[in-house]
């Protein structure tokens, strides 16, 4: 009978435990430390204050950006006429990010992720991407500076002429980025573990705004704006081991915030439309760190 | 030689009458009895469940890890999934049993004829049971050795349950500590012609008593840094983590010792029994006992030593230390070594599922033990060994194969005399397989991992071939040992009530007439 | 694999040690059971044996001690960390503050430049990492040049150095401490600039 009793105590007690555990997922919870040890050592003059400068011999193809994300990509811009479904809003969870996710293709077909190989996430360093225009670009060439917009307000052009802004065809996903220039107003983000002050921004095309994102947590942090197509075409390895070791493109990056510091910048809104902005570092996007800016009408549901 | 009690007493006397002791057994008797047969029965039988529950954890998260990515396991989860395994495995299963089963055994062998301190027994089950609830309830995924001030940063509200856990599991292993002291003090023919597992009590009781407090004050400062009381460990606000270190791991390394000091207790108990003759020494058992409860006290930076602060003198007295702990085990591998070469072995005990499960657990106390040797040495650990999964190939080595092993033997061992009836031996048999290929396919893995660097408490890892096929072949080893406790409980629930009925002495030393029995031994 | 501790060879006859012992000791526990001829083994043999490792344990403490004290004095001579200077000082050809957080390495040139999850050394060279934490108990592991830290969060940090490998690619650094959600994600890259732009076809582990 004690026997028994014990069996089918077990039983009941790995089933719930099992249960409580995997299938409804304690939540996430990291709190952040009440001081940052960067900023005193920042007050003992051992690390830089402000705006830090990016390493200049940070080179291309030290991130490298797998082949998967441009599938993911099409994909998530195909279905973007549709409805959002391909990625999980709800909750800022980006729980979509699994070698099994399906994905629902515009002509209605279903292609699981895992049909793509594991070998294809990590591509040889000479791999090229075939251009929709039919020529092709080396991997190597590919990098941070190919993909964020030069911040300067004049284009240099390959026979080192220059193209003044205003002559500047229209950008890309309808934003563009230059450090200094006029602007219509002026909005802070002020950053924190795990949100940002402002979630929503209200914009109206044309604007021309000027943003100050400032980093007021105790950890270090990176500020983004992406496409929605964008975010989820990276969604599947945003959870994965090797996130840190790949290149996430964005329409703007600026790659490291330490506690205190603050990036200014102008984004000139040039069509409808709405874009996330956020920190990608591991799961501070997942907690918390994820916002919309959008023009009338265009807000998704978050 | 060793000592004469010892053949008087190991060698033909059973010390107990077959009985269906479990089938007796009421509620009542369970929950509140002080007989010590009930209260060592319902410890092991509730060591056995966190065993499956440790297990279970184990199971789920050796499936995700079978593949790099992210299959149905998130990070949350996981590491409550491998928070739960570690202390359940550690504070409720392999201490509680093998404890459990030196409370069944004492009284017999020690010659007290009852357990002295019965009731500290009693509450120092509930206080583990209590430990357990508010572990489960929070599952909390700060790692079983909780650093902080990580550990003072995750899980959420229900942290202080973790915390007020580790306060009771320090609590209810004090208590049993005074409890193996006391029968330890009490054995007869104290100290000249005590049997091994009177040292092994006292051992193990002094052990308890002098690190367990240490563990209470940690989890009392965890729960009063968590609710913003003091800052003793929380560096944000004045803390230190040194202070920690230093403090739980005086705790952490007896804590190691505590499941090993009764298995080899139990070893030295049944070995002779099952062979018919006593030790090859006594005294060198007793020594090793006697250096290892001293050495264990001090050896405890290693756990930290990359730290910058365990430097100069203390860096180079660890490491002389930690190399020399590493004997005493040695020393009791020789002796067991010993014993087993000196005579005949009898065809009983080569047929015995116990003897099979001791001799395993002797092979994983050498797989285990040798890397001691390595990972005592600053420059090696420096390089390899420090929180890469080399660290728990070690430990499961020895938790899983010579205490998991020898507590299975002490269970075999001691089951007809609880439930009247012997267990099936095919299926015993098929128990041992299962889980010595599984054990050992583990623990390769592991060490292979390791070597190669594969990192601690991840849930997910890089895709590279040195790291995949090691883990696809350990999530097969887990598998094969979570089929073998499933076929050790289908055997011990059948067998209770099917089994052969036996009487006298279940374990008979039968010498065989074979070549064994005529080969003179060399001198 | 050039071993940042210079243990290559060292680490060699520690695991023959190892492996010998450990084969030594279950081929007598197999013959003690299988074997029929019986030994009653005299109890000089325990002493012998104990003695036996006595002096292996004094051999390894010897050359442990000798790798890792030799190691460590490079850190010492180099000094601590001062905000009047933060070239490289000592016999170090490079000099990175690293500052380790929750989740991810920042590495800053001695330029006060920074890159997020990536070292750039030049091949050969001796490189001090000065090693910061932010807020948690974190690890810093290189596998290929075999080092691993632990970095509590402090004013003081802790101080590795290596010897970048020669071999010009991207090698892997990665946090060995549980530090959070994203400790599994926490990893950078040491990039070993080379003749050509082009990185390794595969992380090097």
């Amino acid at each position: 009978m004690i026997m028994r009793m014990f069996l089918i105590f077990g039983l009941v007690l790995l089933g719930v435990t099992g249960y409580f555990t995997v299938v409804v997922t304690p939540p996430n919870y990291q709190a952040s430390p009440k001081v940052s040890e960067v900023a005193l050592l920042q007050e003992k003059g051992l690390l830089p204050t402000g705006l830090t400068a990016e390493n200049e011999e940070l080179e291309h193809g030290i991130f490298d950006v797998p082949p998967m994300d441009e599938m993911m990509l099409e994909a998530a811009k195909a279905s973007a006429g549709m409805n959002m479904g391909g990625m999980n809003m709800g909750g800022m969870d980006m729980s979509a990010g699994s070698s099994n996710a399906t994905m629902t293709m515009a002509d209605g077909s279903t292609m699981k992720a895992s049909d793509m190989g594991t070998a294809a996430t990590t591509p040889p360093a000479n791999a090229d991407m075939t251009m929709s225009d039919g020529s092709t670009m080396k991997m190597s060439d590919m990098g941070t500076a190919a993909t964020t917009p030069p911040a300067n307000a004049d284009m240099t052009l390959a026979d080192g002429s220059k193209m003044p802004m205003d002559t500047l065809p229209p950008a890309p996903d309808g934003l563009r980025f230059s450090d200094a220039g006029t602007f219509d107003r002026e909005v802070t983000l002020a950053m924190s573990e795990w949100t940002f002050s402002d979630l929503q921004l209200d914009v109206k095309k044309g604007e021309r705004i000027r943003f100050t994102v400032r980093n007021d947590g105790n950890i270090l942090h990176e500020f983004m704006f992406m496409t929605m197509p964008a975010m989820a075409a990276v969604s599947y390895r945003a959870k994965r081991a090797d996130w840190n070791l790949l290149e996430h493109e964005a329409l703007f990056e600026q790659s490291l915030l330490l506690p205190g510091a603050q990036v200014s910048f102008i984004v000139e809104v040039q069509q409808d439309g709405n874009w996330m902005f956020m920190c990608m570092l591991p799961y501070h996007m997942q907690m918390g760190m994820m916002g919309q800016m959008a023009t009338p009408g265009m807000a998704m549901k978050m | 030689m060793a000592n004469p009690l010892d053949a008087e007493r190991m060698g033909g006397l059973p010390h107990w009458e077959p009985q269906d002791v479990i089938g007796q057994m009421t509620l009542k008797d369970l929950l509140f009895s002080h007989d010590y047969r009930h209260i060592a029965i319902k410890g092991m039988l509730t060591s056995i469940v966190m065993l499956a529950l440790g297990g279970l954890m184990a199971m789920l998260f050796r499936t995700e890890l079978a593949l790099p990515d992210i299959q149905f396991i998130q990070a949350r989860s996981y590491m409550s999934l491998m928070t739960l395994h570690g202390m359940l495995m550690v504070f409720g299963f392999a201490i509680p049993l093998v404890i459990s089963i030196m409370y069944y055994m004492m009284p017999k062998v020690l010659g007290t004829e009852r357990l002295l301190w019965a009731r500290g027994a009693q509450w120092s089950w509930w206080m583990l049971i209590a430990a357990a609830v508010l572990l489960v309830l929070s599952r909390p995924d700060f790692t079983w050795t909780f650093y902080p001030p990580m550990s003072l940063r995750v899980v959420g509200d229900l942290a202080w349950m973790g915390y007020v856990a580790i306060i009771l599991v320090a609590l209810s292993e004090m208590v049993a500590g005074a409890v193996l002291f006391r029968n330890g003090w009490a054995a007869k023919g104290r100290f000249r012609m005590m049997p091994l597992m009177g040292w092994a009590a006292l051992s193990e009781g002094i052990l308890l008593m002098v690190s367990t407090p240490v563990l209470g004050l940690v989890g009392v400062f965890m729960l009063t840094d968590w609710l913003q009381l003091t800052a003793m460990f929380d560096t944000a606000r004045g803390g230190d983590v040194m202070t920690f270190m230093f403090l739980f791991w005086f705790y952490g390394h007896p804590a190691v010792y505590l499941p090993l000091v009764p298995a080899i207790a139990i070893l030295y108990t049944l070995m002779p029994r099952i062979l018919g003759k006593p030790m090859w020494s006594y005294w060198s058992a007793v020594l090793a006992f006697g250096l290892l409860t001293m050495l264990s006290f001090v050896v405890y930076p290693h756990h930290f030593q990359p730290a910058e602060t365990v430097a100069g003198p203390l860096q180079r007295a660890t490491q002389i230390l930690t190399l020399l702990i590493f004997i005493p085990s040695t020393m009791h591998v020789f002796n067991w070594i010993a014993t087993l070469w000196g005579d005949p072995i009898p065809i009983s005990a080569k047929r015995s599922v116990p003897f099979k499960f001791i001799i395993a657990s002797i092979v994983f106390l050498i797989l285990g033990g040798v890397t001691g040797y390595v990972n005592a040495q600053i420059a090696v650990d420096s390089d390899f060994i420090h929180n890469t999964y080399w660290v728990p190939a070690h430990f499961h080595a020895m938790f899983v194969g010579f205490v998991a092993n020898m507590a299975m033997a002490g269970v075999y061992y001691l089951y007809p005399y609880f439930t009247g009836r012997m267990f099936n031996q095919r299926l015993g048999s098929m128990h041992f397989w299962m889980w010595q290929i599984g054990i050992f396919t583990k623990v390769m893995m592991m060490y292979v991992l390791g070597y190669a660097y594969f990192p601690r408490w991840v849930v997910d890892y890089l895709p590279l071939p040195e790291w995949s096929m090691p883990q696809m072949m350990l999530t097969g080893g887990a598998y094969l040992i979570g089929l073998g406790f499933i076929v050790f409980v289908i055997n011990i629930m059948l067998s209770a009530k099917r089994g052969q009925a036996v009487s006298g002495d279940p374990w008979v030393v039968e010498h065989g007439l074979t070549g064994d029995a005529a080969a003179t031994p060399a001198e | 694999m050039e071993n940042a501790l210079g243990l290559s060879g060292y680490q060699a006859i520690m695991m023959t040690v190892v492996f010998a012992l450990g084969l030594l000791g279950i081929a007598g526990l197999f013959l003690a059971i299988f074997w029929p001829k019986r030994w009653r083994l005299k109890y000089r043999l325990e002493v012998g044996f104990v003695v036996l490792l006595l002096a292996l344990a004094w051999y390894a403490d010897n050359r442990s001690t000798a790798i890792f004290t030799q190691y460590q004095s490079a850190i010492r001579e180099s000094g601590t960390l001062s905000a009047e200077t933060t070239a490289p000082s000592g016999q170090f050809d490079r000099e990175l503050r690293v500052i380790a957080f929750q989740w991810g390495f920042a590495f800053l040139t001695d330029k006060n430049e920074i890159s997020r999850n990536a070292a750039i050394v030049k091949p050969g060279e001796k490189v001090l990492f000065r090693i910061y934490s932010n807020d948690v108990i974190h690890g810093f592991n290189i596998p290929a040049v075999g080092i691993t830290a632990e970095i509590e969060p402090s004013q003081e940090g802790s101080a590795v150095w290596i010897r970048a490998p020669k071999e010009p690619g991207r090698y892997l650094i990665q946090c060995l401490n549980y530090c959070g959600i994203g400790h599994a994600q926490m990893k950078a890259w040491l990039v070993v600039e080379g003749a050509e732009e082009t990185p390794e076809e595969e992380p090097q582990a």
